[in-house]
């Protein structure tokens, strides 16, 4: 990275505390909130999202899914379908080859456990794939799966994941090829989908010297991503006979690898498109549905569309990964945390899907905030149930754990009299300090070793208690008639990228009037990345962001980039994204010393115009690129870089709620959300706001009200918005956030991620908050009105 | 969708909308707002008949009540002042938290009380004020109660043939009336539905009434409940409190996903409780 | 399937589309080129495919295609163009009320409904009147900002 930049002073507006900025100005596009790029054509709604393409002779598909929770497919009959007419194309596991893999969209080789086919002789939960079909249109594609008459032999069912490795327990993966990839503890024959461990110090020593030894147990519980858009694709045959994936996925190029594999296609017949995404939130950090849809085109050599409906959403579409939490922590007589022991059965429901990342970032995600303490043991096992599949989903583990240890510091805090702001003042980790987590806990391998090189929690903490009023809020007992008010606050922590292990790539070219094209392989799923890059490269060529017309992705076009996710966009991609310029610029200069008849250290950049200082002369941009292209010498100015990460700086945040309580309903209001947060420098700070707003209200929606019912037999019974509640704009409180600038040396101009980390501070806030205000403590999400009220009642009983 | 439709029938008046009925009573369904009639799958459906552009669609005040038509939207029940003043906004009050806003000017108020879900907003409202629906066949026009209306399902009271084309809040303009949607969300079906009327003279309830829904399958009148209230000092918080877990015990709760019947029968006593207090405080305030 | 043609109006322009019966309006102007106007559920609760119809904001979801007949509607095609942005669809850029934009025509319709009945809502006002607007990106802060915003522009305040 260059020398280090500093940050502008920003507008009134855009820090309304008046938080202090640490580095002075001299940024000039980085750091400010400009317009997305895109964004005219997004609000005039042009066609720009998947199911915006039309292809002459599309047809639609559809899939049949398992009514069982557990089953094995005697026999299907499909030739009724097949007789309908305008059905192209039927296909059961009888038609395709039986290759096992992940579809979880990970690097290779992949941590997740080779589990799934594309379509299988057995289903392991209600909602599992059976068949599918590609018809004229969508009500004859659904009309054919009604005609396929399927024979099962009902198995036993896992649906409690506590029980999945009881002796006898029913195992879901008999198959023969089910393995890790890696040398990674699985377990097929008793559920064991991952496993993860690491121990520092000597806990039990260290519980049996403490004060106080707090021991509860926590359940998170499953959520579903809910993106505007669902899951869509549309594949089609080129002329040259390739195929052709239009999808909204987070991860093209994993997409292309694992469709190649699991339908034994060459990676180079297979092109993946990533137009436009209506969200993710981890939901599309997968190949969910493109290996079938691809199937239908090669059978039918037609395009072929296939869309989720809502409620395949939620029965079919991954989910959050609930969590069992045993957490023990010790505290000494002065209010020193002196040990944390985590005991985790994480479900990851019938298939492996991110079992072991989850459940590492459960982890290395939260346990190194509180680095003080020296003996730690985290212990977790990933189990297999006939349930939801779970998935990667903002906050991806870390979530989860922090519903345990947040809840866990304010019970702590209360019962020692400790005030909870100072004790997350003294306790979280500093500037220049380590983790033993970090190296322990990799993503199936090793950590990597770190230094926080950038931390702003204690002023987060600071500005969050003053502009907050947290103890005019806090502990007051406030009382209207039956609403009791209470206060609840939380401190996070989260990564940027997968060090070692992931790359982002980009490529550049100038065109005749001195713009850029730069494609990437990173995903902008909604979160403005596209933008924030055009930033970041017109920042470095001193050009105007509308002069970089930003590309991403298709996996013919672009670089590769391991996709959206791991909260890496910003820091990995953008580092390649200014590698990228960097050489650009380095061309340049070369260009305008052979132009102007000079040394390069006599140029100055300034507004896409290349001066000579000792000469007065200048040439523009333009100049360069006609000299280039059509005058002398004449070559294509253009680079690519790639770039990996050696370290993954956690952004912190400071979380504070005030709600109340109806005590005779047990209804939860939030009314006010206060998130202070330190993402490094804000490439475009509105969107980083953006980001942490929208993670907010997703975290606070599933605090209070997303929830998963289930019948006896394992069957989503909530399939749709009308049953499982998200928040609309009526429902939320007033929400505030406050950016804390830092500047974070390894980072592109100083920053670090900033999309996953709020998602982790409602569950615990609120939970703390209830707490506050009501005196009961909720160890299991959602705060749903009648678990509220039942905590109560049992509490008056008392 | 409805796979099997063939025909779509838009009347211009309606006397053609009945006669429309008439002719098609096999297959044939009436459509308002669309809201529920689009939202279900139906194989069965070959025909639907169209009744919103019949002319169903005033709100009118005379001597008897207000006159709302079948196909005013929930939207223009919200508008209208007739609405807003009768009987201390019951009817507004239930109408104001159905659905969306888009939905809100699709629904009607036909579809809302005939098409009932367990969970419908208006029907408890007009159980309360013992609305009058008029429900017109080709060649005749009765009035039914909408207390009989729910006895079984109000669809199951009217014929193929029929079409209700108004309903009569009845003039009650010594009452008042709340009414309390208790939901996880804001767009979000009703947990419980709960209303009370009352005529409060010199400081005592003369008459009152509770109704629930999202209980049951159906809406229902707590008369028993009422009953207990019938004489006491409108501040009589303890009396008040005594027929509210009445109500509870009262009530015919069938299951729901959602939460329990146990949660239900624990929150409603709160929910009436504060209904008779809002009543009681509106009433003070000089009506 | 039968199909029947019907006329209408679609952002002032007479048009007649053939569509099947049974067909969603939604699902028909799509067809018809309409592509700004999205869908994330096709039972009325995400708000995705709100559409003016006679000034009104619906959910076209939930519209017979076939009862479309003689109605006017206005689309997100229908509001301003990329050169000539109506204040709403400018001031939901500014206030970076834009994420994944997939709900973003749905919330302007019903936000531009608002404001030709109501120059000057309040905050509640506004929430209220994009209750049926489902976003999971954006928190809703910056796109009820938004409506804000564009209202005191069209109202020519500072
Ligand atoms: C997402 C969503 C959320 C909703 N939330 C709520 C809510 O919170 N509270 C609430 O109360 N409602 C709610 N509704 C509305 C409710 O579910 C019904 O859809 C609505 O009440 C039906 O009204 P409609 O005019 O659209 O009926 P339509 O769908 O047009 O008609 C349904 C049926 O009603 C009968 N019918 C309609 N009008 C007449 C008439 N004049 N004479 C005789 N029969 C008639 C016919 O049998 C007809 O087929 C919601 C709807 C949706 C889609
Ligand atoms: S698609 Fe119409 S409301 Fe969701
Ligand atoms: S911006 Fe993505 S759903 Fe609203």
């Amino acid at each position: 990275m260059k020398d280090k930049k500093t940050i502008k002073n920003a507008p009134a507006d855009k820090f309304e505390s008046g938080a202090p900025l640490e580095h002075k100005d001299n940024f000039k596009i980085v750091n400010s909130s400009i317009k997305k790029v895109e964004g005219p054509g997004l609000v005039t709604g042009k066609p720009m999202f998947t199911d915006d393409f039309e292809f002459h002779g599309m047809l639609y598909a559809k899939i049949l899914t398992s009514p069982h929770a557990h089953a094995e497919i005697i026999s299907i009959d499909t030739s009724k379908a097949e007789k309908l007419p305008g059905v192209k194309a039927v296909l059961t596991h009888k038609d395709l080859p039986r290759i096992i893999h992940t579809t979880a969209g990970q690097g290779y080789p992949e941590p997740s456990p080779y589990d799934s086919f594309t379509l299988d002789k057995k289903v392991r939960f209600v909602g599992d794939r059976v068949a599918a079909v590609a018809a004229e249109t969508l009500e004859l594609a659904e009309e054919a799966l009604e005609l396929i008459k399927v024979e099962y032999k009902i198995l036993e069912a896992v649906l409690d994941p506590l029980k999945a490795r009881a002796k006898g327990a029913p195992v879901i993966h008999d198959e023969d090829e089910a393995r890790m990839i890696i040398p990674l503890a699985y377990d097929k024959n008793t559920n064991l989908a991952a496993h993860a461990e690491m121990s520092e110090g000597d806990v039990e020593a260290a519980l049996k010297n403490s004060e106080r030894v707090f021991e509860h147990t926590y359940e998170s519980h499953y959520a579903q991503h809910c993106p505007m858009e669902p899951h869509v694709c549309i594949t089609h045959l080129d002329p040259n006979d390739r195929l052709n994936i239009i999808t909204s996925t987070q991860v093209p190029f994993h997409t292309r690898r694992i469709v190649g594999q699991a339908l034994d296609i060459p990676v180079k017949r297979i092109r993946v498109i990533k137009p436009r995404i209506g969200g993710g939130f981890g939901g599309k950090q997968e190949m969910l549905i493109e290996d079938i849809c691809a199937a239908l085109t090669m059978k039918t050599k037609k395009p072929v569309r296939l869309e989720y409906s809502r409620h395949e959403e939620f029965m079919s579409a991954r989910t959050r990964h609930p969590q069992h939490i045993e957490l023990r922590t010790g505290m000494n007589k002065n209010g020193d945390l002196t040990a944390i022991d985590v005991n985790i059965i994480m479900n990851t429901g019938a298939y492996g899907s991110a079992a072991l990342t989850v459940l590492c970032n459960s982890a290395s995600k939260v346990l190194p905030l509180f680095n003080k303490v020296k003996d730690i043991r985290f212990y977790g096992d990933s189990v297999y149930t006939n349930l939801p599949v779970g998935g990667a989903y903002r906050g991806y583990g870390a979530t989860q754990t922090y519903h345990a240890i947040g809840q866990q510091v304010d019970i702590m805090c209360r019962e020692m009299g400790i005030d909870i702001i100072k004790f997350y003042k003294k306790h979280h980790i500093k500037e220049g300090e380590g983790s033993p987590v970090f190296q322990k806990m990799g993503e199936g391998k090793e950590g990597v070793e770190m230094k926080i090189g950038s931390c702003g929690l204690e002023k987060c903490i600071d500005i969050g208690v003053k502009e907050f009023g947290w103890y005019d809020k806090f502990n007051k007992k406030r009382v209207e008639g039956d609403w009791h008010y209470g206060a609840g606050m939380v401190c996070l922590m989260q990564g940027s990228s997968i060090p070692e292990i992931d790359m982002g790539a980009a490529y550049m070219k100038i065109n005749d009037d001195g713009s850029f094209n730069l494609s990437l392989g990173a995903t902008d799923l909604g979160t403005g990345s596209d933008t924030i890059f055009a930033q970041m490269a017109a920042e470095i060529l001193t050009v105007q962001p509308a002069d970089i017309i930003v590309y991403s992705s298709d996996t013919d076009m672009t670089p590769f980039d391991v996709g959206a996710y791991a909260s890496s966009t910003t820091y990995l991609s953008g580092g390649a994204v200014i590698k990228t310029a960097e050489k650009i610029k380095a061309k340049i200069s070369k260009v305008a010393c052979e132009m102007m008849k000079t040394t390069e250290d006599d140029l100055r950049f300034k507004n896409g115009i290349v001066y000579s200082a000792s000469k007065k002369e200048k040439v523009s941009f333009k100049d360069i690129a006609y000299y280039t292209l059509y005058e002398k010498n004449q070559f294509q100015i253009d680079a690519s870089a790639s770039h990996i990460t050696h370290k993954s700086p956690p952004p912190f945040s400071a979380h504070f709620v005030y709600v109340a309580v109806d005590i005779r309903t047990g209804f939860v209001k939030p009314l006010e959300y206060l998130n202070v947060t330190d993402c490094g420098t804000a490439i475009n700070p509105k969107f980083a706001e953006g980001q942490c707003e929208g993670a907010v209200l997703n975290g606070i929606s599933f605090a209070l009200s997303e929830e998963f019912i289930f019948d006896k037999k394992g069957r989503l019974l909530n399939t749709s918005f009308n049953d499982y509640k998200i928040f609309n704009a009526v429902d939320m409180p007033a929400v505030k956030t406050i950016l804390v600038p830092t500047y974070e040396e390894s980072g592109p101009f100083g920053a670090k991620s900033v999309s996953e980390i709020g998602i982790n501070g409602a569950l615990p806030a609120i939970g703390n908050a209830i707490f506050d205000a009501a005196g009961v403590r909720m160890f299991s999400g959602p705060y749903t009105p009648n678990r509220v009220l039942a905590e109560i009642k049992k509490k008056m009983k008392k | 969708m409805l796979r099997k439709l063939e025909n779509y029938y838009k009347p211009s008046s309606l006397q053609e909308a009945l006669r429309l009925a008439d002719e098609n009573t096999e297959g044939a369904k009436l459509i308002a707002g669309g809201t529920a009639v689009m939202a279900a799958k139906n194989n069965e459906v070959k025909t639907l008949i169209d009744i919103k552009n019949t002319g169903t669609d005033k709100i009118i005040k005379d001597e008897n009540g207000v006159r709302a038509g079948a196909t005013v939207t929930i939207a223009s029940l919200l508008e209208s002042n007739e609405i807003k003043n009768y009987c201390g906004g019951l009817i507004y009050e239930a109408a104001y938290y159905i659905a969306s806003t888009p939905l809100r000017n699709m629904i009607t108020l036909g579809g809302n009380i005939i098409q009932t879900f367990p969970w419908s907003d208006l029907p408890a409202a007009l159980l309360l004020c013992g609305a009058e629906l008029s429900v017109a066949s080709k060649n005749n026009i009765r009035k039914l109660s909408y207390i009989n209306a729910v006895k079984k399902h109000p669809s199951l009271a009217i014929s193929k043939n029929e079409i209700v084309t108004e309903v009569l809040f009845p003039d009650l303009t010594s009452y008042t009336g709340k009414f309390t949607k208790f939901s996880q969300t804001n767009f979000d079906y009703a947990i419980l539905d709960a209303g009370v009327i009352a005529k409060i003279k010199d400081g005592a309830f003369e008459d009152i009434r509770f109704a629930v829904s999202a209980a049951g399958s159906l809406p229902q009148l707590l008369s028993e409940s009422a009953a207990l209230l019938k004489g006491a000092p409108a501040d009589d918080k303890g009396a008040a409190a005594k027929a509210a877990r009445h109500a509870a015990s009262e009530t015919i709760f069938t299951n729901d996903k959602r939460v329990s019947i146990e949660y239900k029968k624990e929150i409603l006593p709160a929910l009436f409780e504060r209904l008779i207090e809002r009543v009681v405080k509106e009433n003070k305030g000089g009506n | 399937m039968k199909t029947i043609e019907i006329k209408l109006k679609i952002n002032n322009e007479d048009k007649i589309l053939r569509v099947k019966i049974n067909e969603r309006l939604v699902d028909a102007l799509r067809a018809a080129g309409y592509k700004g106007i999205k869908k994330g559920c096709y039972e009325g609760s995400c708000g995705a495919c709100t559409v003016l119809v006679n000034g009104r904001p619906m959910n076209s979801c939930m519209i017979p295609a076939a009862s479309a007949d003689g109605f006017e509607i206005t689309t997100i095609e229908g509001l301003g163009e990329s050169d000539n942005l109506h204040p709403l669809q400018e001031s939901i850029l500014e206030t970076g009320g834009v994420q994944c934009g997939y709900c973003t025509p749905g919330f302007l319709i019903s936000s531009y409904a608002l404001l030709k009945s109501n120059p000057d809502p309040n905050m509640d006002e506004i929430k209220r009147a994009t209750d049926g607007n489902l976003c999971r990106c954006t928190g809703y802060v910056k796109k009820l900002e938004a409506v804000e915003r564009a209202a005191k522009k069209m109202r020519g305040d500072k």
